[in-house]
């Protein structure tokens, strides 16, 4: 529209108007939406290829972020909830630090554990696959303060338990764990206690072994929490699910023979 | 200028023009203000590429002018937003009145949405061999003059086409807006609007108002602001469809669970703004791409009851962790990558590690 004369002047403070590249930035702050930012400068910068710095604090902020959510849930209980946009970042961390972490580094290793949020995904399924190696990791998450980490470590065991080539004593430790696990009585009996049982149970119930079909029995003879129904009846459903899970098992064979069956001298 | 993350300089001006548009200031007010647009070449994080820069002139230019501007020191222009063109410039013309600038190439006209001068958008380009220079009339219609070679002449020296019309004419124009305003990006998309990892501006015909099936209506599933209109995809309320199915027929892993309860969804479609003002929500949620429902559960045993369902093959839904929301009050599910339910499931690859 106008001639390139007129429009000279206005470069003369675009130029002056440009900004420094971002700088490091740093991943350590008191906000967790902040903290995000940071994270999300980073990726930016690195584009998929991270430093060895960069690994490292990257690895730093999610054992920072996992320890803040563990916090969380040991402290509300499912009272609050953490949000959706946590979660974003939470995945997108995950996903970052998984691209590079050696699993075989027992202290990585951990840092997966406690960061891994669903013990069902194909991401918990490379954890499980170090088989006996990540057991101390798990052992440890399942006397997490927070009742949702223990409920996770009872599913990543669930899983675990479908795995025929562990070893005799990796066998035991799953199984006690689970029937601990079951037993959950670290904390108060609310609906957050009854999700580390439930996963417990289907552990168990996966497991099938006579240990394993007598801690169902347990639990089914137990006063589990009720809950109402849209209709008013009552029930209690993590009794009834272990009493469902005993009748499938009597009705397709009963308990599974398991030559590894014995308590374990160094559980708990 | 920096823009989020981006850094872009504009060193090579080619044309400009000015016009008075309404800008909104840091306490929410409105004023009109004058600003140039102004096309060149510059570069983008240190790359080359043609651009569109727009710059608050409303004081006028005091030459000598340096930054940093302070008060009482001669006023310096902002430049307060920038857009990567897709063809270098020849000229550019701004229309005030729709909120659009027409940028000239020698062949096709870039059309430039500046309804968010902060965040000026593509609007498409009007295709065509228009000359490298444009003038615009009171009538809307676009001029352009050039030596263009045609089939039917040896040399055409001036064309002309109308204003296109991008806007919906409705509330959807501002819908629209919400979403450049708040950057709304797709993260985890298998392509079913833009590619993972871009901004996400829907068209017009990504709306509805009428979506939905006879579990869950359209009134159920949009929980935005704006009533009458939502973004809702088939794999939404057809999978919730076959979730609430699957619960009323007792389906499930063994042992079957005890599932006889309607579903109340406490969230569906969100706008932008109002995904911004719900607590915790995701600032690239799912909830705004019509993929996405939270469905209340009473605790943790109807949760892990539904969870098991949603992740089954016939509904292939990616579910939040409990753990990720540290309760159980209500099951987020999503269908962020498929284009059908017989889709692949695949929503660790698409960026939701873990779920």
């Amino acid at each position: 529209m106008y001639p390139i004369s007129i429009i000279v002047f206005v470069f003369s403070f675009l130029n002056l108007a440009i900004g420094q590249q971002p700088g490091q930035a740093p991943v350590a702050d008191a906000s967790w939406l902040v903290r995000y930012q940071a994270f999300q400068k980073l990726q930016q910068q690195a584009k998929g290829h991270y430093t060895e710095a960069q690994k490292a604090q990257l690895l730093a902020t999610l054992q920072q972020e996992s320890k803040f959510a563990e916090d969380f849930g040991a402290k509300y209980r499912g009272s609050k909830d953490l949000g959706e946009g946590f979660g974003e970042y939470w995945s997108e961390l995950l996903g970052a630090v998984s691209s590079f972490a050696d699993l075989r580094d027992p202290s990585v290793l951990r840092i997966l554990v406690f960061a891994g949020y669903d013990p069902d995904s194909d991401f918990a399924k490379r954890l499980i696959a170090q088989k006996e190696n990540v057991l101390p990791a798990i052992r440890e998450l399942s006397h997490s303060p927070d009742p949702f980490s223990r409920a996770n470590a009872a599913g990543l065991l669930k899983n675990m338990a479908q795995d025929t080539s562990l070893p005799c004593a990796a066998t035991r430790d799953v199984t006690d764990m689970l029937i601990s696990l079951a037993n959950d009585v670290d904390g108060p009996p609310d609906d957050a206690q009854e999700g580390v049982k439930w996963q417990a149970v289907e552990g168990l119930a996966t497991i099938r072994s006579p240990r394993a079909v007598a801690a169902l029995q347990k639990v089914a003879q137990s006063e589990s929490k009720s809950v109402k129904d849209d209709d008013g009846t009552v029930r209690h459903p993590l009794s009834d699910q272990a009493k469902g899970h005993l009748r499938v098992i009597a009705e397709t064979g009963g308990p599974k023979a398991a030559p590894c069956d014995a308590s374990s001298p160094q559980s708990k | 200028m920096t823009s989020g993350s981006t850094l872009y300089s504009l060193t090579n001006g080619v044309a400009v023009d000015v016009g008075t548009i309404p800008l909104s200031g840091l306490n929410g007010t409105t004023v009109n203000k004058q600003i140039a647009v102004l096309v060149g070449l510059g570069t983008v994080n240190g790359s080359g590429a043609p651009l569109l820069a727009v710059i608050d002139i409303s004081q006028p230019y005091v030459p000598g002018s340096q930054p940093p501007y302070t008060p009482a020191s001669p006023y310096l222009p902002q430049p307060i937003g920038f857009l990567p063109l897709s063809a270098n410039p020849t000229d550019v013309v701004l229309d005030a009145n729709t909120m659009q600038a027409y940028v000239g190439t020698g062949s096709n006209v870039l059309v430039v949405d500046l309804t968010d001068p902060y965040n000026p958008v593509s609007g498409g380009q009007i295709t065509g061999s228009f000359g490298t220079r444009l003038a615009l009339d009171t009538n809307g219609i676009i001029i352009a003059a050039g030596n263009v070679p045609s089939a039917t002449t040896t040399g055409s020296t001036v064309q002309t086409t109308t204003i296109p019309t991008t806007k919906c004419g409705d509330v959807r124009d501002n819908m629209i807006q919400e979403y450049q305003t708040y950057n709304v990006m797709d993260t985890v998309s298998g392509g079913q609007y833009v590619s993972p990892g871009t901004p996400f501006v829907p068209a017009c015909s990504n709306f509805t108002q009428t979506s939905g099936s006879v579990d869950f209506p359209f009134d159920q599933l949009n929980t935005g602001d704006f009533p009458n209109w939502a973004i809702l995809r088939n794999v939404l309320f057809a999978g919730l469809d076959t979730m609430q199915q699957a619960c009323w027929d007792q389906l499930g892993p063994a042992p079957a669970p005890v599932c006889n309860f309607n579903f109340r969804i406490t969230s569906g479609y969100r706008n932008p703004s109002d995904n911004a003002s719900t607590p915790n929500s995701g600032q690239n949620s799912r909830h705004m791409f019509g993929d996405a429902a939270d469905i209340a559960t009473s605790g943790q045993a109807q949760w892990n009851i539904l969870r098991p369902i949603a992740k089954s093959n016939a509904v292939n839904a990616c579910v939040e962790p409990y753990s990720v929301q540290k309760n159980y009050a209500h099951i987020h599910v999503e269908w962020p990558d498929m284009n059908s339910l017989t889709d692949t499931f695949t929503c660790n690859s698409n960026g939701r590690t873990g779920w």
